[in-house]
């Protein structure tokens, strides 16, 4: 059997690499549908000799088969092209601004994590009681506001009415905390609602019952056979919110003026700054497979039956 | 002991005379042999491990609704105890009730004593469950080691070594031959009967006093039933086993008594071979009637019109009044008791002299 | 296609020699990733199976839990192919051209009764769904035959508008039947048709398929690892072990004087047997009877 969980390992690994060999060429192909990127650049009255001489420059007028890989080559050098607006180099910009994001979208997601997670388990356990009650309806209400919504409103509360926190911004910790939470309203209520599912499932479960009656004390059952079992559902949304913390999110960071990743993709497609708007999706397309291969990868790990299943 | 006997046949809905149906219901019986030889004989006057005495299971909102209503026997050690019954005759609950782990819909009255104290007072310890379809009752992400040493270090005291040995001793006694092996697997990856050892394995490993077994071998195939079975009359010599099935042929061949549980009342507890030779009964005899032959003679097999009530529909006195051919005024408002000699006790109107 | 109108055509209740359906020399084997699976239960392809089914006669197949007993099934309700052998119906070989036609003639009855019903649609409109699908008849003009379906198991009609949760075990296993029946088939495949209810239902379903085999002259091949069962209804047994046949012939000769230890082992299993039993003497102690009037039991 473990011969067979080695082989399933290897699958995911490969399945994961051929998606971002995919995942590339299509940012390449979208690209290209983007418009002229010389017309934007030059603007309308370049000359015909000028727009052929930046043709050259930019490698437009080869085949698209060499542009194509010459972009695969470029992509696995990390020289994705030069920013139009910042003058360098386009992943250069978009990493530079990388940390910003990160520091947000992590402690969003810490928060949604511990939140959510207790939460649903709350409600999973205790389900009539006060708290189990006020986790599911705090956790549908996170679903339903939208996070523009939420973001104005604490910030007309604490910002503007309390005045404890700034309104935007990053300069110290103190503005990090209305983006932070914003964000991770909505991702705890999702990760509440899946892990009260699983967790409730698990809990109805037989070999639980059986667990009971064979007298092991409740705690144990918690954490030996509950949360393993409902640990695979759980795992599989938490991935997809990691996957999406690279690029953090363009509306909270907007509407709170945090300079991250999210901030400069407006930005950039606003002034259409191709290089950066590209390297930016390359980034995220990248790290959303990576986390998903990750999250897959732990699914195996976690469920030993998954091994047995087919590939 | 084998004996056929062919009395007089008596079709599905009946369309006997009243005047005719008599103390003994005439019903087309077919017995079945009772390979006795060699059990234990159980000291009729030791104390009772098990005692339940006017057990009734109530739905809490709706108190008329009884899954099970007066419910009385006893099991002693080292006895093997069937308990017969269809499904929606509240074995299930019994099961249950027994172990402490009622659904809170539920509401149970009487009581239900081990070794002489009542259930609350009991240690959890002293009862052990194994179920129909082992695959569902063990964790599906735990190797089989995992929770046979947790289940062993519930004892208290023991190292995780230790742990590990007793469990292989374990797995060893019922009858797995690679332990080790088999501690390493998981649940999924072994077959039905091999998790059903794991169960009695998981079991035996608190030392229970009593083992109730709720058809335990119901979904296995018939050669595996026959090694699980051997197993538990190997093990029943330091046990009570209280044996739910459906499968009159198991409760007959490997009991010692029998108790019919029909629509959660106890219509008949007998000795096996008594109840074997001579059912009373009128339900009893319709299971009888029911099982396949599996002999040269081809009778057809009766079966009484109707079905099983369901708990909201049951009415006061007999259950199976609806179905009986004997049911006379009284079995539909008053409800019989137990009665008859100490061996064997039927709960019929009819049979009453 | 053409739809068989009126009542089922009354077709000589006795078997006859030629056989309705039959496997030649089949070979199976599952494609290779759900063969672990198998292989952890213990059987992973059939060989050389050769089995014919005659018209009119129940037909009994006993194997254990990875035998392959409910693969046959699947072959003999053209569910899958075999890699090698053929399937003849009705003295003609299976192809895939014929393949829509055998299934309007074979229909299967399967394990558990409730699970095989839709949850969310009445009886009655599950009962004639075969002849929506198949012929494209309106619902009202299928009226006639549903009701002759619904009678011909033992149901009444209050059952139609009912949804399967609200129904027995029992009277959901009479709904399948009644829908494998609504065709008018020719064979009925049952793949353990009464492993999940209880003893007193098991009778009557028994007993129900044993008088249709009889009044339509259907031929019934009976899956099971119950022997009891099989007994009871088959007048010819196959006993299938790992993927192949070891035992086949009449009941009398699978049950009285089986030849393989296998078979052997599997008589001595079953609880209560009469048979088989070499070590427990058979003393037969005559035994005082009740008095009581004389009913004859029904007639074979």
């Amino acid at each position: 059997m473990r011969r067979k969980a080695q082989k399933v390992v290897a699958s995911k690994i490969a399945r994961a690499f051929v998606t971002l060999v995919l995942m590339v060429t299509s940012v390449f192909i979208l690209m290209r549908c983007a418009g002229d990127p010389v017309a934007v650049l030059l603007g309308p009255d370049a000359t015909a000799d000028m727009r052929a001489a930046y043709s050259g420059e930019l490698g437009l007028d080869r085949p698209i088969l060499v542009q194509y890989l010459a972009y695969l080559h470029n992509v696995v050098r990390g020289s994705l092209g030069v920013s139009y607006v910042y003058r360098q180099d386009a992943l250069g910009v978009v990493l530079s601004h990388l940390p910003l994001t990160l520091m947000l979208t992590c402690s969003a997601l810490t928060l949604a994590a511990v939140t959510g997670i207790a939460g649903g388990i709350a409600a999973a356990v205790f389900p009539s009681s006060f708290i189990g009650r006020a986790c599911t309806i705090a956790s549908l209400v996170g679903l339903c506001v939208p996070s523009f919504f939420l973001a104005i409103v604490l910030m007309l509360v604490f910002s503007i009415q309390l005045n404890w926190l700034p309104t935007g911004g990053a300069e110290s910790w103190r503005s990090l905390a209305l983006p932070a939470v914003t964000m991770g309203a909505a991702s705890s209520a999702v990760l509440a609602r899946y892990t009260r599912v699983a967790v409730r499932e698990s809990l109805d479960s037989q070999y639980v019952l059986a667990a009971f009656v064979r007298g092991i004390p409740f705690s144990r059952i918690l954490i030996h056979h509950v949360l393993p079992n409902a640990a695979v559902p759980i795992l599989t949304i938490l991935g997809l919110l990691i996957g999406g913390a690279v690029t953090g999110s363009t509306v909270v960071e907007t509407v709170f003026s945090w300079p991250g990743i999210g901030n400069l993709f407006v930005t950039s497609v606003g002034s259409r700054d191709i290089p950066v708007v590209q390297a930016i999706v390359l980034l995220a397309g990248t790290a959303m497979i990576m986390t998903n291969l990750a999250v897959d990868l732990g699914s195996t790990w976690l469920d030993p039956r998954s091994n047995s299943s087919e590939t | 002991m084998g004996q056929t006997q062919k009395s007089i046949a008596c079709s599905e809905g009946g369309i006997m005379d009243q005047t005719t149906s008599h103390a003994l219901e005439a019903s087309y019986v077919q017995t079945f042999e009772h390979g006795n030889a060699g059990r234990p004989a159980i000291a009729a006057d030791s104390p009772p491990l098990l005692s339940i005495d006017g057990l009734t299971v109530v739905l809490a909102e709706q108190p008329e609704t009884r899954l099970l209503e007066d419910v009385r026997f006893e099991v002693r050690k080292g006895e093997f105890f069937a308990l017969v019954g269809e499904s929606g005759s509240g074995k299930s609950v019994l099961c249950s009730t027994i172990m402490g782990v009622v659904s809170s819909e539920l509401r149970c009255l009487g009581d239900i004593h081990i070794e002489g104290r009542p259930l609350t007072d009991v240690d959890r310890r002293l009862r052990a469950m194994i179920y129909q379809q082992p695959s569902l009752y063990l964790n599906p992400v735990r190797s089989i080691g995992f929770q046979l040493r947790e289940t062993v270090q519930m004892i208290g005291g023991l190292s995780k070594r230790e742990a590990s040995e007793r469990a292989a001793n374990l797995l060893c006694d019922v009858g797995i031959d690679d332990p080790r092996e088999t501690m390493r697997k998981y649940p999924h990856e072994m077959s039905g009967g091999m998790n059903q050892r794991v169960m009695i394995a998981m079991a035996l490993a608190m030392k229970p006093k009593l083992l109730i077994a709720d058809e335990p071998t119901s979904a296995l195939d018939v050669t595996t039933q026959k090694q699980i079975l051997d197993l538990l009359e190997r093990l029943r010599s330091d046990m009570a086993i209280l044996f739910v099935t459906h499968d009159l042929g198991v409760a007959l061949q490997r009991s010692d008594r029998i108790g019919v549980l029909y629509a959660g009342q106890l219509v008949e507890i007998g000795g096996t071979d008594l109840v074997g030779r001579t059912p009373l009964h009128p339900y009893t005899r319709a299971l009888f009637s029911a099982v396949p032959p599996l002999s040269g003679h081809l009778r057809r097999l009766h079966s009484p019109a109707g079905s099983l009530p369901e708990p909201t529909q049951r009415q006061a006195g007999c259950n199976f009044a609806s179905r009986c051919s004997g049911t006379m005024e009284i079995c539909r408002h008053t409800r019989p008791l137990l009665q008859g000699i100490p061996q064997q006790v039927v709960a019929c109107h009819n049979l009453e002299a | 296609m053409t739809l068989p109108i009126g009542p089922p055509r009354v077709r000589t209740p006795r078997p006859s020699t030629e056989p309705i359906l039959e496997l030649r020399n089949i070979d199976f084997c599952y494609p290779a990733a759900r063969r672990s699976t198998a292989e952890v239960l213990g059987g992973a392809r059939l060989t050389k199976i050769n089995m014919s089914i005659r018209r009119g006669e129940a037909h009994g197949l006993i194997g254990e839990s990875g035998s392959g007993k409910s693969t046959i099934a699947k072959l003999l309700l053209g569910l899958t192919a075999p890699q090698a052998g053929q399937i003849f119906f009705d003295g003609e070989l299976l192809t895939p051209a014929r393949l829509a036609a055998f299934r309007l003639r074979v229909q299967p009855v399967f394990q558990n009764p409730i699970d095989a019903l839709n949850p969310a649609t009445p009886i009655g409109k599950q009962i004639i769904a075969p002849l929506l699908v198949n012929f494209k008849m309106k619902s009202s003009g299928c009226q006639a035959r549903l009701a002759a379906a619904i009678s011909a198991v033992g149901l009444s009609g209050e059952i139609l508008g009912k949804l399967p949760h609200q129904i027995s075990g029992g009277q959901a296993q009479r709904v399948n039947i009644a829908r494998a029946l609504i065709l008018d088939p020719e064979v009925l495949i049952c793949d353990e048709p009464v492993s999940a209810l209880d003893m007193t239902v098991q009778a009557q379903i028994l007993n129900l398929l044993s008088d249709l085999r009889e009044s339509r002259g259907l031929s019934l091949l009976f899956i099971s690892h119950d022997i009891r069962s099989v007994a009871y209804l088959c007048s010819e047994i196959t006993v299938l072990k790992r993927g192949t046949i070891v035992e086949s012939g009449s009941r009398e000769q699978v049950l009285f004087d089986p030849k393989t230890d296998y078979m052997k082992s599997l008589l001595r299993a079953v609880p209560n047997s009469e048979l088989g039993l070499e070590t427990e003497s058979l003393t037969s102690k005559p035994c005082s009877q009740p008095v009581g009037r004389r009913h004859l039991p029904a007639q074979r």
